[in-house]
C-alpha cells in the first residue's frame, strides 16, 4: 500500500465512524415502542412497532437504522432497536384473566414473549448505548430495572433512564432520579411527546 | 396489588413449602452451576434464601436460563427479591474504580408462590402465597350444625320457662 492510499484510509476512516446502536429496554408495558414509535416518526417520518396495553406485544426485536438525530447543534445517525421486555416470570393466564385473550392465543402470546426475553437480553451484546425505559408511576426499584442497570454498569454501556409516562397525574420522575442518581433521567412522555427535546439532547451527550 | 396464587403442579410442596437458606461457601462451590441449582430447586417448589446472591450479569443468565424452562403448567417463571446488584448507592472507591457492588442478601422463589409486595432501597417485603391462604377466603363464620344438635334444639324448643310479659294495655 502506497503512502496515498494510507493517508486517503485513515482520512476517510476519520469520516466513517461507527453507527451507534441505541437498545431500547425495559420491562413490559414500560413504553418501549411507544418512544421507539416517537424517535421514529419525529425523524424519519415512520413508527416502528404497534403499541398495545396488553403486555409483551413486541415480541420480536425491531430495528431501525440510519435515524438521523439533530439536537445541541450537532447532527448524529443512530441505529434504533426496540427490544420486547423484559421478565421472569410470564404467565399465560394473565392474558386471559385480565385482558379476556383467548387461551390458545394467549399460551402462543407468552410462549412468543419468553423467546422475545432471552432475543432481547442477546442485544445487550450488540448495542453500543441503552435507553432503559421506567414507566415514573411505577416503583422504580423492581428486580428489571435493578438486574438491567447492573448488567449496563457492568458492560460500561452509556445508559440514559427514560422516565417514561410523565404525562399521569401519578408520575414521579424524581423518585427515578433518587432512585439511581448515577444516571441521566429524562422526564418524558412518549405518548404527548413531552420532554423529547430534552431527550435528544441528552443522547447527543451521552451517545456521541 | 392483587394476588392470586396460581395452582400449579407443585412436587414438594404438599406439607407446605421448603426454605432452603444457602450460605456463600455452597454457592461458590458451585460454580457454573449455581444458576442450575437454583432453577431446578425454585422448579422443585423451593424458595432459597441465598446469602450472598447473584451477580447482575448472573441474574440475567438465570432471567434466561428461566424465560427457556417456563412451561405453562407447572413453571411459570422466577420471583427474585433481593439487594443483588444494588445499583442505587455505590462506595466511592468502587466508583473511582468502576467497580460493580458486590452481590447481597437474595431470594429466589416460583413466581405463582411467592410475591413481592414492596421493595425499596433498603426494605423488600415479600409474601408466600400457600394453599392455606387461597382456603381462608372460603373459611365461613358460621359453625357447621351437627343432627344430633338439631334435635336437641327441636326437643327445647317450647321448653324455658313460662315468663308472662306485661302488657302495656295491663
Amino acid at each position: 500500500m502506497g503512502l496515498f492510499d494510507s493517508l486517503l484510509k485513515g482520512l476517510l476512516g476519520l469520516f466513517r465512524k461507527k453507527q451507534a446502536s441505541i437498545g431500547i429496554y425495559g420491562p413490559p408495558n414500560a413504553g418501549k415502542t411507544t418512544l421507539a414509535n416517537r424517535i421514529s416518526r419525529d425523524w424519519t417520518g415512520k413508527p416502528m412497532g404497534k403499541t398495545s396495553e396488553i403486555p409483551h406485544e413486541t415480541r420480536k426485536a425491531k430495528e431501525r437504522k440510519e435515524v438521523v438525530i439533530k439536537a445541541a447543534g450537532s447532527r448524529i445517525s443512530f441505529d434504533i432497536v426496540d427490544t420486547p421486555g423484559i421478565a421472569t416470570k410470564i404467565d399465560f393466564h394473565n392474558f386471559v384473566e385480565d385482558y379476556g385473550m383467548d387461551e390458545d392465543k394467549a399460551k402462543q402470546r407468552a410462549k412468543e414473549a419468553t423467546e422475545g426475553v432471552i432475543e432481547a437480553i442477546k442485544w445487550l451484546d450488540k448495542v453500543d448505548g441503552v435507553l432503559l425505559v421506567m414507566d415514573a408511576a411505577e416503583d422504580p426499584f423492581n428486580q428489571v430495572n435493578v438486574t438491567l442497570l447492573g448488567n449496563l454498569e457492568a458492560r460500561k454501556l452509556p445508559t440514559i433512564i427514560v422516565a417514561n409516562k410523565m404525562d399521569l397525574d401519578e408520575a414521579s420522575p424524581a423518585t427515578i432520579r433518587d432512585a439511581f442518581p448515577q444516571h441521566p433521567t429524562i422526564p418524558v412522555s412518549a405518548l404527548a411527546g413531552y420532554g423529547m427535546d430534552n431527550l435528544y439532547k441528552a443522547m447527543m451527550k451521552y451517545f456521541r | 396489588m392483587e394476588l392470586r396464587r396460581r395452582v400449579l403442579k407443585e412436587p414438594l410442596s404438599k406439607g407446605g413449602i421448603s426454605i432452603d437458606l444457602i450460605s456463600t461457601e455452597r454457592l461458590e462451590e458451585m460454580g457454573r452451576e449455581k444458576i442450575r441449582f437454583i432453577l431446578d430447586s425454585v422448579k422443585d417448589g423451593k424458595v432459597l434464601v441465598l446469602e450472598k446472591g447473584l451477580t447482575s450479569s448472573e441474574e440475567l443468565e438465570l432471567i434466561k436460563v428461566t424465560m427457556s424452562e417456563i412451561d405453562h403448567d407447572s413453571f411459570i417463571g422466577v420471583e427474585t427479591p433481593g439487594f443483588t446488584g444494588n445499583v442505587t448507592r455505590r462506595t466511592l472507591l468502587q466508583r473511582l474504580l468502576r467497580r460493580p457492588p458486590p452481590p447481597r442478601m437474595m431470594v429466589v422463589g416460583p413466581a405463582h408462590l411467592l410475591k413481592t409486595i414492596k421493595k425499596d432501597g433498603r426494605t423488600i417485603e415479600a409474601i408466600i402465597l400457600t394453599r392455606a391462604s387461597d382456603e381462608e377466603e372460603e373459611i365461613s363464620d358460621e359453625i357447621p350444625i351437627s343432627e344430633d344438635e338439631i334435635e336437641i334444639m327441636e326437643s327445647m324448643e317450647g321448653a324455658g320457662p313460662d315468663i308472662e310479659i306485661p302488657s302495656d294495655e295491663e
